[in-house]
């Protein structure tokens, strides 16, 4: 059974049509165009400076990069937003980030959005458990850590006497 | 009715296998004859319309002729490719479809059943993309089918910047 704790209309409700254009780790740092993943194709976006390997190591490297740090539990704290991070036989599976009004929020795969009670809502099934949960502040924009590859150097605006061009 | 055992007589009957066919006695038994009673004849009067659609069935189901024909059909193999390789890439989409794990999704025996297919399957999947079908899935196949990867490192992750790139990849390679 993919989700033996999920309940319809009870502790899950689903939030928005199937896509591929991003999944649940993207979902979980509240980014809805990119599918971010530790593949070892290299076909998904993923931080270069971090292993490519679908371990508990490498998602929680990625979170802190993204201004996440280590916390307990899954209980609500205001101003603070929290992932909780799912591992299946030894591999990474999913994440979830609750929401500012103590509800969860996960991207099933390549599926829909779902609203869910907690994050034990998908646990037990093909995502396994939950071994991980971190948090950062919730005030300001979403941000994500660098992504390979790294942008492109602004044109050079100085010569190299260090005097501004001129146009 | 076809009325079983009739060359049967009481004089030639020795009790051995179909000897109860031939006594008189039996006559009264309704699976003496062919069809027994309990099947209703074609020819005698439908109770009701479930009735009349259950006979038809009986009336035309054996078309064994028509069937041995319809297998004795030779089917051109690429067909068959083709049948194959889409039943495996909807089965894997479809049972994969909850799945983040790229690793998961490549160790689906339907993953090993598309790469077997080789440029069949590179085909299929180029074409899927250029129709706008752009899957997760498929990106890992691509790269392994194709032993390159066209998609420029900042592009990736971004699925229709990726599907874009592949199809560009395969117009030129004459693919699609």
């Amino acid at each position: 059974m993919l989700f033996p704790h999920k309940v319809d209309g009870l502790n899950f409700e689903t939030t928005s049509d199937a896509t591929d254009q991003y999944n649940c780790i993207a979902w979980a740092a509240s980014q809805n165009d990119l599918v971010v993943w530790p593949d070892e194709d290299e076909q998904m976006a993923w931080p270069p400076e971090l292993p490519r390997a679908e371990t508990i190591e490498a998602l929680e490297q990625f979170f802190t990069l993204a201004g996440f740090m280590a916390c307990n539990d899954a209980s609500q704290v205001a101003g603070v937003e929290k992932v909780a991070l799912y591992v299946r036989d030894g591999r990474i599976t999913h994440a979830a980030r609750q929401l500012p009004n103590g509800k969860w929020t996960s991207k099933l795969g390549s599926g829909v959005d779902a609203g869910h009670d907690s994050p034990d809502t998908l646990a037990g099934g093909a995502y396994g458990v939950v071994v991980s949960y971190m948090q950062r502040k919730a005030a300001g924009p979403p941000t994500l850590p660098p992504l390979y590859p790294p942008p492109a150097p602004p044109p050079l605006l100085f010569n190299a006497a260090g005097r501004p061009l001129r146009r | 009715m076809l009325k079983l055992a009739t060359l049967e007589t009481e004089s030639t009957d020795t009790g051995g296998f179909g000897s109860e066919y031939s006594s008189a006695a039996n006559e009264q038994d309704p699976d003496f004859y062919w069809p027994p009673s309990s099947i209703p004849n074609a020819f005698s009067a439908a109770a009701n319309e479930q009735d009349l659609v259950f006979r038809w069935s009986f009336s035309t189901f054996p078309y064994f002729a028509e069937l041995d024909a319809l297998n004795a059909t030779p089917i051109e193999p690429h067909v068959l490719t083709q049948v194959k390789l889409r039943r495996a890439l909807d089965r894997w989409v479809e049972q994969t479809q909850y799945e983040s794990s790229l690793g998961v999704i490549k160790s689906h025996p339907s993953y090993a059943e598309v790469i077997d297919l080789g440029r069949t399957a590179l085909v299929e999947l180029l074409e899927r993309l250029s129709a706008g079908d752009a899957r997760v899935q498929w990106f890992p196949a691509l790269k392994a089918l194709a032993h390159t990867d066209p998609v420029p490192p900042h592009l990736r992750g971004k699925i229709r910047d990726m599907a874009t790139a592949w199809v560009d990849w395969g117009r030129q390679q004459g693919l699609v």
